[in-house]
């Protein structure tokens, strides 16, 4: 599933995934527009709701924070 | 009326001394701190002669960012807010563009600013605001005033590469704010809640609407938008009424679905521009605001904010929300390609805009200027600018003007007004990049980014991040081996947009 997810945000914007690990807020790759719009991709992608209590800063900071948020929505 | 905005301050400083004018993350400011702040930046500049010119400041919207633009009014300067959230090789070519003595920061921007090519003297908000006021020096200056001197400058995007500075004057703001006010029935009752950046001239009906009225101003952070829970609860926490707001900030509501969590009831007046409201995301937010009005503004820059207004109807379940009528100081039509009037229905023309609010013109730009501010070709008697938007329009049945689209290269990407020859240009610069071509993809609303030559993909957006604004840096890139070109030589944007949609 991991892999998937990977997979699926590259294809959002290859420059999240260059390293997982890395604070997509502070460093400008995502603005406050991109994170709805990725919100809404996932959605897609992935044929899930994901609740607005779940689009906070914590869950949208790296790229890791994101697939966590994936995998839990998914299981 | 008056004659410079200096004067709206001091009058809402008279009527509600006491009473809060701003809210941002860092406090809260009155009337008469702000009055008494905008006068100490002003004493301190007097010494460093900025009078005609327009003064750069580098800093985050918020309370001292205003303190500074009035500072910088009672100096006899205009004033051009550099958002730091831009690269700075954009920065650097617009401080080059300026050209002035002086360059306004904060201490969280100094040292970026340093690092930066110019030759403009850095000051610092901090310093500014502990001087002395000087009212004698501040009224000399005031008695050079007109109403016609330069209030701010805001740069857009420029087809060349460079972007344009649009000069608009005190009067354009005053005038135009008379009239929005009344229209819209803003008084100091009202808390506004700003979301438009300060280099984005929404953000003008914010802050001269809290300076006329009264009423108080809560600066919302950016970061918020990503995040519709934090910006439920400040609607809430702090009472707003009135949203002055691009069309992509309340889709970020409605796209989340984000009325599940808390309905902001306080809120009564909503105004929207930018681009198109899809109907049904207006639906929703009509729905949870039962006795709200709602408002489609629309007008580009260079006529100070707004042209049309329309209110929405709720008895009308429209699905193509017109652009409405013209506000009374200005007159809009359509001219059609052979330089006529159109005025029957359903027939597109070039909105077209004449008054007291359109721009000085663009900033040391006597070409650019005499190009899109040009004489009404209607009238033969008299002397009459008017500004040609590149808009395209038809009046619907019951006269409200309808927008269609654009007749250039221009765009509208997430509010933000975008040349896509600006973009091809940074791209063209691109060592590996040969030929290019950038298209706007409506529907997926991405901007896609053809190009010839042997450069990686990746490496082309990062290079392109550094030198454009995040917004204009295209989200796909395809590789072409030869650029397909139309008879005449000219590069065949069809055919490149029938080879995006093929690949998606």
């Amino acid at each position: 599933m991991r892999e998937k997810i990977l997979e699926q945000l590259k294809e959002i914007n290859e420059e999240i995934v260059v390293d997982t690990n890395k604070d997509l807020l502070a460093s400008g790759i995502l603005d406050s527009f991109d994170i709805v719009n990725m919100v809404v991709e996932l959605e897609e992608a992935f044929g899930v709701d994901i609740d607005v209590d779940l689009v906070t800063p914590d869950n949208f900071r790296t790229a890791e924070s994101i697939i966590k948020l994936m995998e839990s929505i998914l299981a | 009326m008056e004659r410079n905005v200096v004067e709206l301050l001091e009058n809402a400083t008279r009527l509600y001394a006491d009473k809060t004018a701003v809210k941002d993350m860092s406090g809260e400011c009155s009337f008469a701190e702000l009055c008494r702040n905008a006068k100490s930046v002003g004493s301190a500049l007097t010494d460093h002669d900025i009078f005609g010119y327009t003064i750069p400041v580098y800093m985050e919207k918020g309370i001292v960012a205003l303190e500074v633009f009035w500072g910088i009014t009672y100096a006899g300067g205009s004033y051009s807010l550099m958002n730091p959230i831009q690269p700075a090789d954009r920065i650097e070519k617009i401080l080059a563009i300026l050209d002035a003595p002086v360059i306004i920061t904060d201490r969280e921007h100094l040292s970026v600013l340093k690092e930066m090519k110019h030759s403009a003297r850095i000051l610092l908000a901090e310093e500014l605001l502990q001087a002395e006021i000087q009212e004698d020096k501040l009224n000399v200056i005031r008695n050079k005033a007109i109403d016609t001197d330069a209030l701010y400058v805001n740069f857009t995007s420029g087809s060349t590469g460079i972007p344009k500075g649009v000069v608009v004057s005190h009067r354009s703001v005053i005038e135009f704010i008379h009239y929005f006010t009344e229209i819209f029935d803003i008084t100091s009752e009202d808390v506004i809640g700003n979301q438009a950046p300060f280099d984005f001239d929404v953000s003008v009906k914010d802050i001269y609407s809290m300076l006329l009225t009264g009423a108080t101003l809560y600066i919302i952070p950016k970061d918020y938008f990503a995040f519709p829970k934090k910006i439920l609860d400040v609607l809430e926490a702090e009472k707003i009424t009135t949203l002055i707001w691009a069309v992509s900030a309340l889709c970020v509501i409605t796209t989340l679905k984000s009325f599940s969590y808390k309905v902001p009831t306080s809120v009564n007046k909503v105004l929207f521009s930018g681009e198109v409201m899809p109907a049904n995301h207006l639906k929703e937010w009509m729905r949870v605001l039962p006795d709200a009005m709602f408002v489609n503004l629309y007008g580009p820059t260079e006529i100070t904010c707004n042209c049309t207004y329309y209110v929405i109807d709720r008895t009308l379940n429209e699905d193509k929300i017109p652009i409405g009528k013209a506000f009374p100081n200005e007159r809009v039509f359509l001219l059609d390609d052979r330089q006529k009037e159109v005025l029957e229905p359903n027939v597109e023309g070039e909105v077209c805009v004449a008054g007291s609010t359109l721009a000085l013109g663009y900033f040391r730009d006597k070409e650019k200027t005499e190009a899109a501010f040009v004489q009404n070709p209607l009238n033969d008697k008299n002397n009459e600018l008017i500004y040609r938007t590149g808009d395209m329009a038809f009046y619907r049945e019951d006269g409200n003007l309808v927008y269609v689209g654009r007749r250039d290269f221009q765009i509208k990407h997430m509010g933000h007004r975008i040349e896509l020859g600006e973009i091809e240009a940074c791209m063209n610069e691109i060592k590996g990049v040969e030929r290019v071509c950038c298209l706007y993809d409506h529907a997926g609303q991405k901007i896609v980014a053809f190009y010839q030559g042997t450069a990686e993909k990746l490496a082309v957006k990062e290079t392109l991040r550094s030198k454009l604004i995040k917004y204009m840096v295209p989200e796909r890139y395809i590789t072409v081996e030869a650029m397909p070109l139309t008879p005449n030589g000219k590069i065949d944007r069809k055919s490149l947009r029938q080879r995006y949609l093929e690949q998606e």
